[in-house]
């Protein structure tokens, strides 16, 4: 791993995120949990909570905290520039064809495509986090991949974390129907983390 | 676009923007479309170095390219205002609050990681921001699916991540194709309808 490295990552998320911060999530997931292991799987997701509850674009923060944590500041800066290249450069020749841009079938029928794959693309993501809090292991997907073909694995632990659950629900609810901005949502559910788990001991 | 500007001298454009854009960044929690009525207020209304229409082509552009939501906006914007020069101050503007916050938060998060309560804290604001992720899912997906071949995608989206593993950037590529490849072959959607919907929260 070098900067530069920090740098081609950060440039490939920056290239291929459709429709903004959740969008980024699998992106940054495959990269940075799976292929190159720079940080945990939970680590990832604290990052991604704090980038939430902290001012500023959501992925900007997250390239921010990884970069930090891998090189210091310099590190910090390089993941942030990755982000940022692609933007720059694509938006600076756009910008010279605006109508002919927006009017484009080509483009369209990308964007026809892309929209729903990243709506799966998010979704995948929903599940993701439901690893690290609503359940107590990651799904057992090879366990379940090698029962449909016949093969016989043994089922790992999985399970539901109580906790986890509850504070799940709150937040769908406080959200959903009584419109509660996000941020206090996020405040409202760490007080309870601390609360739930320090009543379970 | 050189309708009347307050300041014609390109130094202080710049300036303004790197201003506006940093505030913008600073004020915005969560990131991207919660900064278009800013962006509305502070470029049409008291400046009124742009219009409702032009309003109307960075929402469309910011969301129809790769990157950032707010970077991307930043760009265009800047862009317009001031060349690749203004482009830039824009994107430093929209970083600089995010950059500055966040290595604060990981500085401090390396001091006091591990302390129980920030587990539990951390446990449950990966609970809320599940939720909240899943809210989105659901309202995007009532925006973006208007039949089979939404579904499809999303789907297999959804399974190629979860299931397959996939790498998120072939998922997209493969997305970008098959849009293509339906608006080619005039099987629905693109031509017309898409684009205008303003997704997320």
């Amino acid at each position: 791993m070098t900067l530069f490295k920090l740098y081609w990552i950060f440039f490939k998320i920056g290239f291929f995120t459709y429709g903004g911060g959740y969008a980024m999530i699998p992106l940054l997931q495959e990269e940075l949990v799976r292929r190159y292991q720079l940080i945990t799987a939970a680590d990832f997701g604290n990052i991604m909570a704090i980038a939430q509850v902290t001012p500023g674009p959501v992925g900007i923060n997250a390239a921010t905290y990884i970069g930090y944590n891998y090189g210091g500041v310099t590190g910090a800066l390089v993941g942030t520039a990755g982000l940022m290249v692609p933007s720059l450069v694509i938006i600076s020749i756009v910008v010279h064809f605006v109508k002919a841009f927006e009017n484009s079938l080509a483009v369209k029928g990308m964007l026809a495509g892309i929209r729903p794959a990243v709506l799966g693309m998010i979704a995948a993501a929903v599940l993701f986090f439901a690893e690290m809090s609503v359940f107590t292991a990651p799904l057992p997907v090879n366990w379940l991949m090698s029962h449909l073909s016949g093969g016989g694995a043994a089922k790992p632990a999985f399970g539901i974390c109580w906790p986890g659950a509850v504070i799940f629900v709150v937040a769908l609810v406080a959200s959903r129907w009584f419109k509660i901005p996000a941020t206090w949502i996020l405040v409202l559910s760490a007080v309870l983390g601390v609360i739930l788990f320090g009543l379970l001991g | 676009m050189d309708t009347e500007h307050t300041d014609n001298n390109t130094r202080n454009r710049v300036l303004v923007l790197f201003w506006t854009f940093f505030k913008i960044s600073a004020l915005t929690v969560g990131g991207g479309f919660a900064m278009i009525p800013i962006i509305e207020e502070e470029f049409v209304r008291r400046k009124k170095w742009i219009t409702a229409e032009d309003i109307a082509d960075v929402i469309a552009i910011v969301q129809s390219v790769p990157g950032v939501i707010a970077a991307n906006a930043a760009v265009f914007i800047g862009y317009r205002m001031a060349g690749f020069v203004g482009a830039l101050a824009g994107v430093i503007g929209v970083v600089t609050p995010a950059f500055v916050v966040i290595v604060t938060v990981a500085a401090c998060m390396t001091q006091w990681g591990g302390h129980p309560w920030l587990d539990h804290a951390f446990i449950g604001v990966r609970s809320g921001v599940c939720a909240l992720i899943a809210l989105s899912v659901y309202s995007m997906g009532k925006k973006i699916i208007k039949g089979r071949f939404e579904w499809g995608l999303v789907v297999s989206a959804f399974v190629s991540l979860v299931l397959f593993r996939v790498n998120p950037v072939w998922v997209i590529a493969a997305a970008a194709l098959l849009g293509l490849a339906g608006c080619w072959w005039g099987i629905r959607v693109c031509c017309g309808s898409a684009t205008e919907e303003g997704e997320e929260k």
